[in-house]
Parts: C-alpha cells; sequence; structure tokens
C-alpha cells in the first residue's frame, strides 16, 4: 500500500480487532525483530500430502463388494444345485451343464472341484468324473463376469484332482496327461502362488508313484517353499510328509526322518488332526525300524491319545504293529509277538494281504530269532490264504513262496527272513520290481 | 475329521484390504506404480483372494505378497520397453 490509511480506517482496523489482536499490534509498532518476519510470513503452507492411490482404492472396494456378492450368493446355492445335478441321470450330466444356465454358476464350479479332491481316496473314477465335469462345465463360465485367468486357475486344479485321481487308481500315463494340461492351464492364469504349490504337490506324488524320485523330492521341496513365503505353514507340513514317504519308497526311509520332524513343528493339528497322526506314525515306525527305539518308544507315548481318537481298524492294526516294533527292539520278545499277532489278524479281518505277508515276516523273523522252527513251519501253513488274493502281485507271491518252502524245510534264517522283508518293502511301491531267489542259508 | 476354517469371504478380503491399505500406498509409491495400474492389481489379487474357496492360513500375508510381486512384475515390465525416442 503506497497510500497511508486514513484515520478512519485505521480506526475501524483497531475497533475491529480483538483485545488479543490489538495486543499483537501495538507489539508490531514496538519490536522491529517481529516487523521484519512479517516480510516472509505467512509461511507458504505445505502442500496438501498427495494420496493418489486414495480415489483408486475407494472406487475398488465397491466393485469388489459387488462383485463379491455375486459369488457367494452362487456358493450358497451351490449345494443344492450339486444334489439337483446327482439326482439326475449320470448320462444326462453333460447335457445339462450344456444347457441349464442355472448350473452354469462359479459356485457350483468350485464345489465340483473340491468334491473331486475329497473323492479320491474313496472312489477315484467318481473324483476323475467329478473332477472332468467341473471342466466341462468351465466352458459354460460367463469370462466377463468371473475373470479368464481366475477360471483358468480353477481349470488348472480340476485338471490336477483328475491327475491324482489317475495316478490313485495306477493309470500314469492318463495321470501325465492330466497334469500337462493342469500345468497349460496354470501359465494363462492369475499367477496365484498357492495354486501353483497345490500342483506341485500333487505333481510331486505322481512323480513318486513313477518311482522318479528326485524330481518328486525337488517338486515337493517347491511346494514347501512356496507355502513357507505365503504363511502356509500346515501344506508346507503336508509337503514334508509327501517328501518323507519319497523317501521311504525309494529305499532311503531314514532320510525321512528329519523331514518328518520339521512337518511336526508345522502341521496344524485342529485342522487336520489325521494328517499329525500320519506323520507322528510314520516317524515312529521310520525311528523303529532305525534301531532307535527310545525315541520311537518317547514319541509313541507322546501320540497314544492322538491313535486312541482314530479308532477305526486302519489305524489300530498299525498302533499294534509299530508297538510291536518298539516291544522287539527293546527285547520283549513275548509282547512283541503278543502285538504283531494283533496287528496280523487286524490286516487279514480288514482284507489287507500286503500288510498281513510284511507283519508275518516281522514274526517269522522273532520266530527265526529265538530258533522256534516249529512256530515257523506254523506260520508258512499261515501265510497260504495270502497267496489266494489278487491284490499282491507276481514278483512279491514268488518272494513268499520261496520264504514258506525255506521255512517248511526248516531253511529260514534270519537273514533270508530279513532279505524277503526288506524286498517286499520295496516291492510295494515297486511292482516292477523282479525277485530273485538268494542263496539259501546252510 | 477335516475341520476347515472359514475361507476368506467377501467382508475379510475388504477388512484386509483396509489393514494393508496404507502400507500398499507406500508400496506403490515406492514402485512408482499409477494409481489405475494399483488399483487393476490390487482388484485382481483380492479377486482371486475372494474368487476361490482354498483355505488359506494366512490370507492376508498372501495378499501383500501378492501384490508384491505384481508390482515387482509390473516393474521389470515397464524396464523391458524402449524409452521414448
Amino acid at each position: 500500500m503506497k497510500i497511508h490509511p486514513h484515520d478512519r480506517v485505521l480506526e475501524e482496523l483497531l475497533l475491529g480487532l480483538s483485545k488479543r489482536d490489538q495486543g499483537v499490534l501495538f507489539h508490531l509498532n514496538e519490536c522491529a525483530r517481529c516487523r521484519s518476519h512479517l516480510y516472509y510470513l505467512p509461511r507458504k503452507e505445505s502442500a496438501a500430502p498427495e494420496a493418489p492411490y486414495a480415489a483408486s482404492l475407494d472406487r475398488l472396494q465397491g466393485r469388489l463388494e459387488s462383485w463379491a456378492r455375486v459369488v457367494e450368493a452362487e456358493r450358497d446355492e451351490a449345494p443344492d444345485l450339486f444334489v439337483e445335478l446327482m439326482g439326475r441321470p449320470a448320462e444326462r450330466w453333460e447335457e445339462i451343464l450344456r444347457t441349464d444356465s442355472r448350473f452354469q454358476s462359479w459356485g457350483l464350479f468350485e464345489l465340483l472341484i473340491d468334491r473331486s479332491r475329497e473323492m479320491v481316496t474313496r472312489d477315484a473314477q467318481f473324483a476323475e468324473d467329478l473332477g472332468k465335469l467341473a471342466l466341462l462345465l468351465s466352458e459354460h463360465l460367463d469370462a466377463s463376469r468371473y475373470g479368464e485367468d481366475l477360471i483358468e486357475d480353477l481349470r488348472a486344479r480340476a485338471w490336477g484332482y483328475v491327475g491324482n485321481a489317475r495316478r490313485s487308481r495306477s493309470d500314469l500315463h492318463g495321470a501325465e496327461d492330466a497334469f500337462r494340461e493342469a500345468i497349460s492351464h496354470l501359465e494363462k492364469g492369475t499367477g496365484d502362488t498357492l495354486e501353483r504349490a497345490i500342483l506341485f504337490d500333487l505333481l510331486g506324488s505322481l512323480r513318486r508313484a513313477q518311482r522318479r524320485f528326485e524330481e518328486a523330492l525337488d517338486l515337493l521341496l517347491k511346494a514347501v517353499s512356496i507355502f513357507l513365503k505365503d504363511g502356509e505353514r500346515h501344506r508346507a507340513g503336508r509337503s514334508l510328509v509327501n517328501m518323507s514317504i519319497v523317501y521311504s519308497h525309494s529305499g532311503c526311509a531314514e532320510e525321512g526322518i528329519p523331514v518328518l520332524f520339521q512337518s511336526l513343528e508345522l502341521i496344524d493339528a485342529e485342522h487336520e488332526p489325521r494328517l499329525l497322526l500320519c506323520a507322528k506314525h510314520n516317524l515312529i515306525t521310520y525311528l523303529a525300524d532305525a534301531g532307535r527305539v527310545q525315541e520311537a518308544r518317547s514319541l509313541y507315548r507322546e501320540t497314544r491319545s492322538l491313535y486312541r481318537d482314530f479308532g477305526e481298524p486302519w489305524v489300530q492294526n498299525r498302533r499294534h504293529w509299530v508297538k510291536g516294533k518298539i516291544a522287539n527292539g527293546l527285547g520283549n520278545f513275548d509282547r512283541a509277538e503278543a502285538l504283531f499277532l494283533e496287528a496280523r489278524q487286524g490286516f487279514l479281518a480288514e482284507g489287507i494281504p500286503y500288510d498281513t505277508a510284511l507283519v508275518s515276516l516281522e514274526l517269522a523273523h522273532l520266530y527265526a530269532r529265538q530258533g522256534r522252527t516249529a512256530d515257523l513251519k506254523r506260520l508258512a501253513g499261515e501265510i497260504v490264504p495270502i497267496f489266494a488274493s489278487r491284490r499282491i502281485h507276481r514278483e512279491a507271491l514268488a518272494a513268499l513262496a520261496f520264504l514258506k518252502q525255506a521255512m517248511e524245510a526248516e531253511a529260514a534264517g534270519v537273514e533270508l527272513i530279513a532279505r524277503i522283508a526288506e524286498f517286499l518293502r520295496r516291492a510295494e511301491n515297486d511292482p516292477a520290481l523282479k525277485f530273485e531267489p538268494p542263496a539259501r542259508e546252510s | 475329521m477335516n475341520r476347515d476354517r472359514p475361507r476368506p469371504g467377501t467382508v475379510e478380503v475388504i477388512e484386509i484390504l483396509e489393514r494393508l491399505r496404507p502400507v500398499l500406498e507406500w508400496i506403490f509409491e515406492g514402485y512408482g506404480i499409477p494409481p489405475e495400474k494399483a488399483e487393476r492389481i490390487v482388484e485382481e489379487s483380492c479377486r482371486v483372494l475372494a474368487g476361490k474357496r482354498l483355505r488359506r492360513q494366512n490370507p492376508a500375508v498372501w495378499l501383500l505378497h501378492t501384490i508384491v510381486e505384481r508390482c515387482e512384475r509390473s516393474g521389470e515390465e515397464e524396464g523391458l520397453e524402449d524409452p521414448p525416442a
């Protein structure tokens, strides 16, 4: 302002000021320091913090909510649609999925895939059928609604379960084809690391069945690494159990021991107590077989209550068997014999010939160590029903027949029995293994 | 015997997103991701999370890793492009 203000203007200014502001004005009149500060006041206000992402994320939240509401509504309807579909004749399922739009939903797609996974241990053929139905349904899903890449992820998983079902039916070529499809769909998917690790784990089981052990271990290790990175400790624990089985099938069960110890740290017992029991039971067995009997006994004691939670014969027969191994290792032969006999009886009742044969060999080994030839001869007679089974392959039967003859001829020593038992253990997971009769002990 | 935990549903995914939001904004800024692209990355990742019945032990960790990986990939893709003449 170049012109001095009129007194009236000054008066108006003074009268318009509060007492506090009048005080500030009079102070300015007296204080050159504060007057000089006025030249650079007010300070330029710092720019408001930029929030370039806030608007985007707000917009997205609304969109995401409405999309997910649709998906959840479809999930709610899916169980009824599944029941309705299964209630129709199987030969009409494909036609219904193709033509009835009610069934062309994300919820039913997911449910079919989940059922395919769940069915594999009970009915592998049905598991495969459900997986293939899911794949057929996926051809009729609205990609613009659900996202093509998300559909590809689930196609990959469906093919993975189809492959797993084929593996469990010993259709290894078919399983290989299915996994090839799974990988090809996964590559077109969202890049979900969890999906990738699940597929690696399933493919690891196929490689194990194909006896491509190095590849199996490599895939499972990759799966474990991804699971751990994503905070999926339980799934990592499951893959470690799978790895220990690979070691066992490759004849290196002892290498599975540290792997199983690690899995115990990761498995969520509340979520899947059966997996915890499986890991602990395998660990007890491997420890006992490796001669680490005290450790096996201590872990068995810890696991007793978990064994009790699973009363079914499948579990209890194995519990008796492993207890027998521990008793045998501790030199408590009477107890071991009683437990082996109990396990053997259980396997016979359940119609599980291979395990009947294996536990019979543990008994034979025990009798041979004690020089109980009469009991060995009796056991040889009891092996006969096992031969009637069609579920033991030719080479394993040849080994058992050889042993039976030796036992009857009182020529079966500890070493021969141990060698036949080892052959049977390996042949269980390798039907191509050839039996070569060892030279008889004198 | 399996006792499944609830899968991340809509509410949980939105809650996770809310919780991660300050970190996400910081990550996007760090990677120099434009807002539109950030929006797409978060949307795609959240759809994967909410769109699958998979039981995830730690969905927040998964979401964070996925978004960071996508930002990294996006940075790599940008790096592959020729600079403007």
